[in-house]
């Protein structure tokens, strides 16, 4: 995980969600483990993808700690914007838990081969939900609100 | 004869005025109201074919310039379906026979024209015959047409039908993940400040919500095997495969005190796994569906048939109603109410697979007292032409 500015506890992650509903189970999740985060949320495709622009550009960039990534988003595929992370000059190694609700084994091995650092199936249970806060936790075992 | 029918429009190819005449002659004694043009020549009947509509050409055989061989390719290659007929002089058997093989429909000598109008009769009957033939093979062509034409669009709307429910369950999914999460959230968070009630009250919101999702994912599963899911057919040993789908379901066997067995059984193409799969729903039913009080008792056996081999698994459970005998594979059918454990998907799941294995699934009444659910697929060893004949749809 990219982690050049550790002057802070807090995670910077940007979470890729147009579901707001869903934004607010993940932020639950953060919460229920404690995990101290800046949350940039994007909630569509076409802004997800522009976002990775700034990776050209800047000279040192602040890369994001994380990226939350939904698969399914409006115009661009939480696929089309892996790829794209992988392919800027900057940040590109940026970890990325990709999200999604489908079962499909082809997008799961098509995740797997652009390197993810896991593919949380969204669950109904609220309960299974919150675990994807532990995950991140353990993602960042150094960088939580109990240190 | 018919007075009231419409004039014969004769075509008489003859290079003789009088002979021409004579023949009008005998066609107007036999009844007919005659119209006629003669024409000796190539350009002339060329001519005369392609100003007006004909019901009959009389052709002489030998005229000078001009014969009745050609006059009948000048016919042809106007393609038209009225009867031709050779009115010779001097024609020779061998000639008569020629001129027979190159499509005069009749000949007939000059001096039995006497024999004209009764062989003008039969040719227009004839020639009427084989137009009304042509307009049926015009009209079965196009109604074959028509019949493939729906077929594929019933083929089409079928397959977009079933994307259709692929993408509905698939899409469904989202809000009822909603629902069951901030339900619990709600919970969750306000426990202390809520009644009891609530628990049970969002407990039935979570019985659906289970519910739902089961029949969800049971809709995807079979549209995944309509889009991704292909068998595989391989020459397969059906014995393991019965052996194996009877160890998956080990618990169920012991639990139930079930007694499954099977003759020898023939080695079919098929893709393993799913033909273990139809077995297990089979053998999964026969024991779900047990009579009170006896042990369930399963059969497999097999009978090698012409085209392909046909599969009896029977039980002595409860049976099935042969009304319902259709309706059990459908999607989502479930006979009995309180039966809870099943999604009602498990033979609707069977059939398709057996049809992707170029087969049939249905159900009979039981000589063991239950059901028999019969299936074919096909050998192991294709008649002629090996495996490609079985290539799926």
């Amino acid at each position: 995980m990219t982690n050049g500015h550790s002057d802070t506890a807090r995670l910077r992650i940007v979470l890729i969600e147009d579901s707001l509903a869903d934004v607010g189970l993940i932020k639950e999740a953060l919460r229920e483990h404690d995990v101290l985060a800046d949350l940039e949320v994007l909630t569509d495709g076409e802004t997800a993808f522009a976002y990775w622009d700034q990776f050209f550009a800047a000279a040192k960039p602040i890369c994001p700690d994380l990226v939350l990534l939904d698969l399914n988003l409006p115009k661009r595929s939480g696929f089309e914007i892996l790829r794209r992370i992988r392919e800027v000059p900057h940040c590109s190694q940026v970890g990325v838990v990709m999200m999604s609700s489908s079962t499909s084994a082809r997008d799961m091995q098509q995740a797997a081969a652009l390197g993810i650092l896991h593919y949380f199936r969204k669950p109904t249970h609220f309960d299974e939900f919150l675990e994807l806060g532990r995950l991140i936790k353990n993602f960042n075992g150094i960088k939580n609100g109990d240190c | 004869m018919n007075a009231s029918r419409p004039p014969l429009r004769a075509l008489i190819v003859e290079d003789s005025a009088d002979d021409a005449e004579l023949m009008a002659d005998h066609l107007e004694q036999a009844g007919f109201d005659l119209f006629y043009l003669r024409v000796d020549t190539a350009d002339g009947m060329t001519q005369a074919l392609r100003e007006q509509q004909w019901d009959l050409i009389l052709s002489d055989f030998l005229m000078s310039g001009f014969t009745g061989l050609e006059a009948l390719q000048i016919t042809q290659q106007f393609e038209l379906n009225i009867p031709f007929i050779i009115v010779s002089g001097s024609i020779g058997e061998d000639l008569a026979v020629q001129s027979m093989r190159a499509g005069a429909h009749d000949y007939l000598m000059k001096d039995r024209l006497a024999r004209l109008g009764a062989a003008v009769e039969r040719e227009l009957k004839e020639s009427e015959i084989r137009r009304e033939r042509k307009r049926m093979q015009v009209e079965n062509g196009r109604q074959a047409e028509e019949l493939r034409l729906r077929a594929e669009q019933l083929a089409r709307s079928n397959e977009e039908l079933e994307r259709f429910a692929y993408l509905a369950a698939h899409d469904l999914q989202e809000p009822l993940r909603m629902v069951a999460a901030y339900s619990e959230m709600l919970v969750k968070r306000y426990h202390h400040k809520l009644d009891a009630d609530v628990d049970s009250i969002v407990g039935f919101i979570r019985t659906g919500v289970d519910r739902m999702e089961t029949l969800i994912q049971g809709l995807l599963s079979y549209s995944a095997i309509l889009h991704e899911d292909r068998p595989v057919l391989c020459p397969t040993d059906s014995n393991a495969v019965v052996d194996h789908a009877i160890a998956a379901l080990g618990h169920t066997v012991a639990d139930t005190g079930a007694t499954i067995t099977h003759d020898v059984l023939p080695a079919v193409l098929a893709d393993s796994a799913k033909l273990r799969g139809v077995f297990e729903q089979l053998f999964s039913n026969a024991m779900k569906f047990r009579k009170v009080s006896t042990l369930p008792q399963v059969h497999v056996g097999a009978t090698i048939r012409t085209n392909d081999i046909l599969f009896a698994v029977s039980d002595n459970g409860i049976g099935i109603d042969p009304q319902y005998s259709e309706q059990i594979f459908g999607l989502f059918k479930r006979l009995h109410r309180d039966d809870s454990s099943g999604l009602g998907m498990g033979l609707a799941l069977s059939r398709r697979v057996v049809e992707q294995h170029g087969g049939r699934i249905w159900v009979e009444p039981s000589p063991m007292g239950g059901a028999t659910f019969f299936f074919t697929v096909k050998p192991a060893t294709a008649p002629a032409g090996g495996t490609e004949s079985v290539a799926m749809p």
